[in-house]
């Protein structure tokens, strides 16, 4: 397997009037292809400010900092507005917004708008980009009929198709999704999900997933990255996280939901709420809330260790940086 | 006054431990007709948001109304404050004996001795209900006027409802109810303003304004949702605690049925202004019977990882039609995958005709034609028996 996007001590922050927010802070993973990734955390950890550094977006004043993003090999942070509007978005790499409902332009029609990729991108006429159009509704299980329909028209589950529909349109090697179904009821969701799933499976296409819902990232995710503050304390993959955490964060967001079947444990759930980064705890940020939290944890932030082949976590507990604590590497 | 609830007053009587009952309870919004559709003699139109639902709550119980959006469930909720106007219905409520003196004095007519119809009281007039219903919204953002001190808005209930305490009882009951939701020390919250809050603070402040007036009931709407996972359980179990030393009895509205398995007592499942099933919350998601609330199940995603090598299967068709738009018969066999399977049996039933409520095994009522051999529910009598 070949690395599609390699991201290496990533790091944006925001300066604002009151302070320099660090709101992602060296953030290091790689997306295989034809793997998913989830990103998960509660909101204002940076999972998608990360997003939009990767898509070269962050809003201002927020601006990357250091790092680098690899997209097949092509370092992107450091081409110019124009060559990557040009050469990576839409082409590389691809995004699905949170709220994709309201992504859509009111006054143009479906079709148009899923047109424009092609027509400026690909320099295809009109009635060529048209007939990839209609190709690539059915492709997202939509009839290809409702390219004449304006947005309003469109139901929400239809709206979120064709949204994922205009991602994959210059079948990008990278598409992240930022929050893709939280508007969505349950039954829509499973079906958005479960599109999704196919889409992977019949175009060896590679995921990036954001969302604060850990059971949806169970649903998808085949790596999973938590995300605290800023940064990623715990990634590895999905059956590691979900069934044996090592960092004391995950365990305790996985043991905070509430589940549909088995019998009803009391839900546990994190003391205090997450930092405010403006001014950030010393050392471990999760050390205000965290239960095993010792003297250095509130000194010096523990590094990003590989504790088992493709399974990393922050977390002084596992880094060697101190005293060797055995028992707990097991 | 007719004689269903005449009927329906007597068994409210004898039942002591239930706080409200409602009865056919119906919010419709009419549509705008055009000039053109009044002159070819079109009839009005309703988007029928609730469409004659029952059900009843018991004192310090947890009831759940659960569902998809549009499903009615909030408007269900605000209507017991008539904050939507209120179509038809009965809704009796066993208020407490101050408020139904009010009520006298405002010359509302209160039918039994310690209840009202709050469904029969003129919007205007129902300020003395609201002591004792009380609603908490799902966004702490939006639901607190940001000009305020967290002390002005804990107040305001009191400067409405008890004016005649004093300012130092006042300030004391602010304080007790921060700190009922642990916000201590209650110096600290009191001067400050809600954008100085975090979320999980100002749901906080939420709860504390719903349950300052000491209510029987807290309509909750989706109160968890908008909150991270993390301080989720802890307000849940917040929740509980309030519950457990007031007494009071919650109605609480969600979409997340893994959420109301862990604090609801029953659970009515709405499609489309209906409700389709109702009984015990665990019974009925751990064995759905209605169509829909299989399908509904089916689609919870759970936080198992080997999930992602398969496809989910939701036993469900199409999409959800509009509420102006409802159509005939059972309004969910356009959708249902049983009607699919067994239509030669079904076609002179679910097309046609709205189900009556049929009482399965368990005791839980189901809305659907296919539990045709059950026990039927005639009238409201039956509704109230379980």
């Amino acid at each position: 397997m070949t690395a599609v996007l390699e991201v290496e001590n990533l790091s944006t922050s925001y300066y604002t009037f009151r302070g320099m927010v660090k709101a992602v802070e060296k953030v290091s993973f790689k997306l295989e292809k034809e793997e998913i990734l989830g990103i998960a955390g509660e909101s204002g950890c940076g999972k998608s400010t990360l997003a939009w550094s990767l898509m070269g977006l962050v809003p201002p004043p927020g601006r990357v900092v250091e790092g680098s993003v690899k997209i097949d090999g092509i370092e992107v942070l450091s081409l110019s507005e124009s060559e990557r509007r040009k050469k990576i978005l839409w082409e590389k790499i691809s995004m699905i917004f949170q709220g994709a409902i309201n992504a859509f332009n009111p006054v143009y029609t479906v079709g148009y708008q899923l047109a424009e990729p092609f027509i400026y991108h690909k320099n295809y006429s009109k009635k060529e980009a048209f007939e990839k159009v209609k190709e690539l509704l059915k492709m997202v299980g939509l009839n290809p009929e409702i390219e004449k329909r304006y947005p309003h028209e469109l139901s929400g589950g239809m709206k979120q198709r064709a949204v994922i529909a205009m991602a994959l349109a210059l079948e990008p090697s990278v598409i992240i999704a930022d929050e893709p179904t939280t508007a969505l009821d349950v039954v829509i969701q499973s079906q958005i999900l479960n599109l999704m799933k196919k889409l992977k499976q019949d175009k060896k296409l590679s995921f990036i997933f954001i969302t604060h819902d850990m059971s949806v990232i169970a649903e998808m995710a085949d790596k999973v990255a938590i995300m605290y503050a800023g940064r990623i304390v715990e990634l590895g993959p999905s059956e590691i996280i979900f069934n044996r955490p090592y960092h004391p964060y995950t365990s305790a967001l996985i043991r905070s939901i509430p589940r549909l079947r088995g019998p009803i444990e009391k839900l546990q759930y994190i003391p205090g709420e997450p930092p405010n980064l403006i001014s950030p705890p010393p050392g471990c940020k999760f050390n205000p809330r965290c239960q095993y939290a010792e003297e250095l944890c509130k000194k010096e932030e523990p590094g990003f260790v590989e504790v088992e082949k493709g399974h990393f976590v922050r977390c002084w507990k596992y880094d060697s940086g101190k005293q060797s604590s055995g028992g707990a590497m097991k | 006054m007719n004689v269903d609830k005449k009927e329906l007053m007597e068994l409210f009587s004898n039942k002591r431990d239930i706080v409200l009952m409602v009865d056919g309870l119906k919010v419709w919004f009419p549509l705008k007709r055009g000039l053109s559709d009044i002159l070819k003699g079109r009839p009005q139109r309703f988007v029928r948001a609730v469409d004659s639902i029952s059900f009843f709550v018991r004192e310090k119980e947890t009831f759940c109304l659960a569902g998809e959006s549009g499903c009615g469930k909030t408007t269900t909720g605000k209507s017991l404050l008539r904050l939507v106007p209120v179509t038809d219905g009965v809704g009796l409520f066993r208020a407490r004996k101050e408020t139904l003196e009010d009520l006298k004095k405002n010359g509302v007519n209160v039918d039994g001795e310690d209840y009202v119809d709050i469904f029969a009281i003129h919007p205007k007039k129902m300020k003395p209900v609201r002591r004792d219903i009380q609603i908490i919204y799902q966004d702490p953002y939006g639901s607190l006027n940001p000009r305020y001190k967290i002390l002005d808005i804990l107040k305001e209930p009191l400067e409405i409802h008890k004016f005649q305490l004093t300012e130092e009882e006042k300030l004391e009951t602010v304080y007790r109810a921060l700190e009922t939701v642990k916000l201590k020390p209650p110096e600290d919250f009191v001067d400050r303003h809600p954008h100085q809050l975090s979320g999980g603070q100002r749901q906080r402040i939420a709860i504390a304004k719903a349950i300052i007036m000491n209510p029987k009931i807290v309509v909750a709407d989706e109160p968890v949702s908008m909150l991270d996972v993390s301080i989720r359980a802890e307000m849940l179990e917040l929740l509980q605690t309030i519950k457990r030393e007031r007494g009071l009895s919650y109605i609480f509205i969600t979409h997340d049925l893994a959420v109301s398995r862990y604090i609801c007592d029953r659970i009515a499942i709405m499609y489309l202004g209906r409700i389709v099933e109702m009984g015990d919350t665990r019974r009925i998601i751990e064995n759905p019977l209605h169509p829909y609330t299989k399908a509904l199940v089916a689609a919870i995603p759970e936080p198992n990882p080997s999930n992602r090598l398969r496809m989910r299967d939701v036993p469900i068709k199409g999409e959800i039609p509009s509420a102006a738009n409802i159509p005939p018969g059972c309004r969910f066999h356009p959708r249902c995958v049983e009607y699919e399977k067994n239509i030669e049996n079904l076609k002179s039933k679910c097309p046609l005709q709205d189900p009556p409520y049929y009482v399965a095994e368990d005791g839980r009522l189901v809305n659907c034609w296919l539990f045709e051999g059950n026990k039927k529910i005639e009238k409201a009598r039956g509704f109230f028996i379980m």
